[in-house]
């Protein structure tokens, strides 16, 4: 009689990290390993994988675009990060939590409504707003005012597309935001209130020093969300006009997808995940991410 | 050589490509073929029809020649941008899925042929010299690559310049010297720098708005080559198969749009604008010209904005693109469309059979009066139905002017940096100077040894 073969025995802890394990490494770290092996080819649209070495990985250095592309990401990270994602999730958290309770949550949904659009039906509702010409409603308005018409696309495009993905962004952060505000202990509100704080000092001594982890933590992830988020760009401007809103996530694209290069694509989207790496790091030593994450004061026996 | 992460990736294309699978012939002598054909515009969906009516009369045929095969067809027609079907095809043939039958813009012979995933078809028109014959000549280089014929041309079509005739009267032409123009810019006595001029006058004389002298496509696209060829520039060396950068028909080129924008003829935001409101605003009578038109937009924009045949003559004319130096011929080009036979395809014969009866005379004229195309055999061109068309026998006239897309791979790449130096220059970002720096240093840093700048 045959011996059955043993399966070997998983442990509980193990079983449950199981299916996120294998996520992982099939949707995280298998496409980061096929990046790095395009990486190092001069694949095109033939799929014909030709080894040369790092000659991709250099060539952003001879590429006469990238150092505009590396600026641009720079200007769009900062722009929407501070103003929408951060400041304006803020001030959007601690409004709508000083009005009553139902007039906020209405806010608060309508805040939420182009997160929830498909990001085709939202840029083209946009592009009804901002047609150059008599057809837009922001030219008709203008018009009716005696105002001529705007090209806003063409004229100021960082400040339509910051403002066009950040409309996204700050939601994410309204709801966190709230969400901590939320658990501040009632108690501490109450007593600044007895003790005649304004609105003003109640947000200033209260309320941003108990949310300073939430923001932290929003600042990280929006941070790495943007550098590669490029869809509304994509779809608004295509990076221009003339590379003025070209980032480095979509710079990938045009060049992988668009240029069929797929091996120096995969060579940009390397500096794009040493950006990434870098940038988290140096967010662990400034916000002292480390030194927060304080281990469990709650011990479970077993 | 595949490495694992080649072969992923092609895993990956595979799963997001999907496509009608082609079949072996069956038993009872039944080949299927798969094909694939696109508008965009839904006017030319006799590019479908026509191939399933060839395929019926292939099978006709087999069946009166006592051949036990036949094809069973399953066209698929799609509305979507080109570059999303090119995309479509690259990822089907990376991935093995891609149709038997390719139809689409002769470049894709160059892209595709030069990958080895098409089937040359000298051999099958070796042994049809009338059909050979009786197809326009200029029509067989298109679709040729490393003196093979990997195509049959599908239809064609010549890119024109559209003016409003109403605008032009208002200018003060006078009937005679509206309907003289076309011998004028054959003749290189119209010039662009005369159109600019035009359009210039009609701004200063409030014939039209500010910015609405002459617009344009808003996409990259083969078309701006044609500005580049009408300034007397070349885009391949015959003799090595390198594309070509011509310096000084692109810095005229682009002092051309500098003076468009500068000038207040064409908006600094052109690009930008959405296709409804450039044809809109054209064919509305608010702009004097339409720069980059084709013949295929006559039939697109009756159809969008109800106009007969009748009106659309009275209030639109039609030039080829006027010469950028006076006395030389202005420049048209055409784009034409192909089939073309996937080299793994089951039966390449009866595949190339389909196409080619897809092109009788009477399915390649219902597709040309359907579609707003030129058709590309001759005798469909003398066939009575055909010549009774005044705007499409004006068309065929022009096919004397024309010129073809660079069967290279690596045109695409070329074109566009033209458009992002062009749009550069249209928004005040780059002078005409700097637009041609940035191209040259571009081309050579994405092209390498395939471009020349001359």
């Amino acid at each position: 009689m045959a011996r059955r073969r043993r399966i070997p025995r998983l442990r509980p802890w193990q079983l449950l990290l199981l299916p996120a394990a294998v996520l992982i490494a099939l949707f995280y770290l298998l496409p980061a390993v096929v990046n790095l092996v395009l990486a190092f080819s001069d694949m095109d649209y033939t799929f014909d994988y030709h080894f040369v070495g790092g000659a991709s990985l250099v060539r952003p250095l001879a590429d006469p675009m990238f150092g505009v592309v590396l600026r641009n990401t720079a200007v769009y990270v900062v722009t929407t990060l501070t103003l929408m994602n951060v400041v304006a999730a803020l001030v959007l958290a601690i409004l709508t939590t000083e009005v009553p309770e139902r007039v906020g949550s209405v806010f608060r949904v309508l805040w939420l409504l182009p997160r929830a659009t498909p990001s085709v039906v939202y840029v083209l509702m946009w592009f009804f707003l901002l047609d150059p010409t008599d057809y837009g409603l922001v030219n008709r308005v203008a018009g009716s005012l005696g105002g001529s018409n705007y090209d806003l696309l063409t004229s100021h495009p960082w400040a339509v597309v910051v403002l066009m993905n950040g409309c996204v962004g700050a939601s994410m952060g309204m709801v966190v935001f709230t969400a901590a505000i939320k658990s501040i202990p009632p108690q501490l509100i109450m007593a600044a209130r007895v003790d005649g704080a304004t609105a003003w000092q109640r947000i200033r001594h209260v309320t941003l020093p108990a949310i300073a982890w939430p923001v932290m933590f929003v600042t990280v992830y929006q941070t790495l969300s943007l550098l590669t988020s490029y869809e509304y760009i994509l779809l608004s401007t295509d990076g221009g006009p003339f590379y003025q809103t070209e980032v480095l996530s979509l710079y990938v694209f045009h060049n992988a997808i668009a240029d069929y290069e797929l091996g120096y694509g995969a060579a940009l989207s390397i500096g794009l995940m040493a950006i990434g790496t870098l940038v988290a790091l140096i967010y662990w030593r400034v916000f002292g991410l480390g030194a927060r994450s304080l281990p469990a004061r709650i011990e479970v026996d077993r | 050589m595949w490495s694992p992460g080649a072969l992923l990736l092609l895993v990956g294309a595979a799963a997001c490509t999907s496509g009608p699978a082609s079949g072996e012939p069956a038993r009872d002598g039944t080949v299927t073929l798969t094909a694939w054909t696109i508008g965009p515009e839904p006017s030319s969906y006799t590019r479908k029809t026509n191939l399933v009516a060839g395929a019926e009369r292939v099978n006709r045929a087999l069946g009166a020649a006592g051949d036990r095969r036949r094809v069973a067809l399953a066209v698929d027609f799609a509305t979507t941008s080109n570059d999303a079907y090119g995309k479509k095809l690259v990822f089907a043939f990376a991935s093995d899925n891609a149709p038997d039958i390719v139809c689409g813009g002769h470049e894709l012979v160059g892209q595709f042929a030069a990958a080895g995933r098409l089937a040359p078809l000298d051999r099958f028109l070796a042994a049809r010299p009338a059909f050979v014959a009786d197809v326009f000549p200029v029509l067989w280089g298109s679709v040729r690559h490393d003196r093979r014929v990997y195509g049959v041309p599908q239809d064609n079509e010549v890119r024109v310049t559209y003016l409003r005739v109403d605008l032009l009267r208002r200018l003060g032409w006078s009937e005679a010297a509206v309907r003289g123009l076309p011998a004028r810019v054959a003749a290189g006595d119209f010039t662009l720098d005369d159109l600019a001029a035009l359009a210039e006058q009609a701004v200063a004389r409030r014939v039209v708005a500010r910015s609405s002298g002459i617009w344009h496509r808003t996409r990259t696209g083969f078309d701006w080559f044609e500005l580049l060829l009408a300034y007397g520039g070349r885009l391949e060396d015959p003799a090595t198969g390198r594309l070509i950068l011509p310096r000084r028909a692109t810095l005229d080129t682009l002092r051309l749009f500098d003076r468009l924008t500068d000038g207040g003829a064409t908006p600094p935001g052109m690009m930008s604008y959405p296709d409804r409101t450039v044809y809109a605003g054209f064919v509305g009578g608010d702009v004097l010209a339409y720069l980059t038109g084709g013949s295929w937009h006559k039939l697109e924009w009756q159809h969008a904005f109800a106009i007969d045949d009748a009106r659309f003559a009275s209030e639109i004319i039609a030039i080829p693109i006027p010469a950028g130096r006076r006395g030389q011929p202005p420049v048209s080009v055409s784009h034409p469309f192909a089939c073309m036979v996937n080299a793994d395809a089951p039966d390449v014969e009866l595949a190339f059979r389909v196409i080619e009866r897809s092109l009788d005379p009477d399915l390649d004229i219902a597709h040309a009066l359907g579609s707003s195309h030129l058709v590309v055999r001759r005798s469909s061109g003398e066939s009575a139905a055909y010549r009774a068309d005044p705007f499409l026998r004006e068309m065929i006239g022009l096919l004397r002017f024309t010129h073809f897309a660079p069967n290279h791979t690596k045109l695409l790449r070329l074109q566009r940096i033209l458009y992002d130096a062009i749009r550069g220059v249209e928004v005040g970002v780059l002078t005409p100077e700097e637009a041609l720096d940035f191209m040259e240093r571009v081309a050579r840093a994405r092209l390498g040894d395939d471009v020349v700048v001359e």
